[in-house]
């Protein structure tokens, strides 16, 4: 059972996670498992669950905005959801026969590329000063 | 004569791989999977960047749905925490997303950037 004060840090992990979208182009589940691991003392297989549920909401909020402004391709989403919720289901099965000592090294490396590519970026876009097209990169939602 | 509207009825095999490799990064590793969706569908269909998130995103619904039922299988699923979150990002995405328009978030890129690369060493070692 969560402690209250579990619950208040989860929050605060929400936040500042979907801030970090929102702002810096950076996605959620990346932050949201590093975060659940270090302060919450997950283990890396419930962080990696929790934050799916996670993402089902914030996923799906985005959606009904992006759709509002009408820059989904709807055809496209569906595809590639059909297809790769039934590849997600199998690789999540896959994940939970995974040494959890060894996926927290695997996401680790993970979290490193995001971060590297991302100090990258900002770099970059702070050379050509102007540009405040966000720095070209992609979110890693 | 006939134009047919080949490439809105016809099916492209390269959604396959495009989802093939989201949903495959997704479910194992508990993301999203726009690392990869968002470059791919770039790559391969080229539509407007705001197109390709916003599709990548949608796309991520079915996903995640999929990869948490594969995690509460095997009882990796914090049900209150989860939701508790998933909260504060609808409300966090929402608060980024308005103050994008409005600073220049280099800086933060920056500081996010870093906590990343220490907390991505700290799991490798």
């Amino acid at each position: 059972m969560e402690s209250i004060l579990d619950v208040a840090v989860a929050a605060i992990i929400g936040l500042i996670a979907g801030v970090a979208s929102g702002l810096a182009g950076i996605g959620g589940g990346v932050v949201m498992v590093p975060a659940m691991v270090f302060l919450l003392d997950f283990p890396q297989h419930l962080a990696q669950g929790t934050s799916l549920l996670a993402i089902v909401f914030t996923s799906a909020a985005g959606t009904v905005v992006n759709r509002r402004n009408a820059n989904v391709d709807v055809r496209m989403a569906l595809t590639i959801g059909a297809i790769g919720a039934v590849v997600a289901f199998v690789s999540a099965r896959l994940a939970n026969l995974v040494d959890g000592d060894l996926l927290r090294q695997l996401f680790g490396a993970l979290v490193l590329v995001s971060g590297v590519r991302m100090l990258i970026q900002s770099l970059r876009s702070e050379k050509s000063s102007e540009s405040e097209v966000p720095a070209g990169g992609e979110d890693l939602t | 004569m006939t134009t047919a509207p080949e490439t809105r009825s016809g099916f492209d095999p390269r959604l396959i791989v495009i989802a093939v490799a989201g949903g495959a990064l997704s479910g194992f590793f508990g993301v999203g999977g726009g690392i990869l969706l968002v470059p791919l569908i770039l790559l391969f269909l080229a539509p407007p960047r705001r197109v390709a998130h916003a599709t990548s995103l949608g796309a991520i619904i079915a996903l995640s749905i999929a990869g948490t039922i594969g995690f509460a299988l095997s009882g990796q699923v914090d049900w209150v925490v989860g939701v508790t979150i998933g909260a504060g990002g609808v409300i966090g995405g929402a608060v980024g997303a308005h103050y994008m328009n409005r600073l220049s978030p280099r800086t933060l890129r920056m500081i996010f950037a870093v906590v990343l690369i220490a907390a991505g060493l700290r799991m490798v070692w």
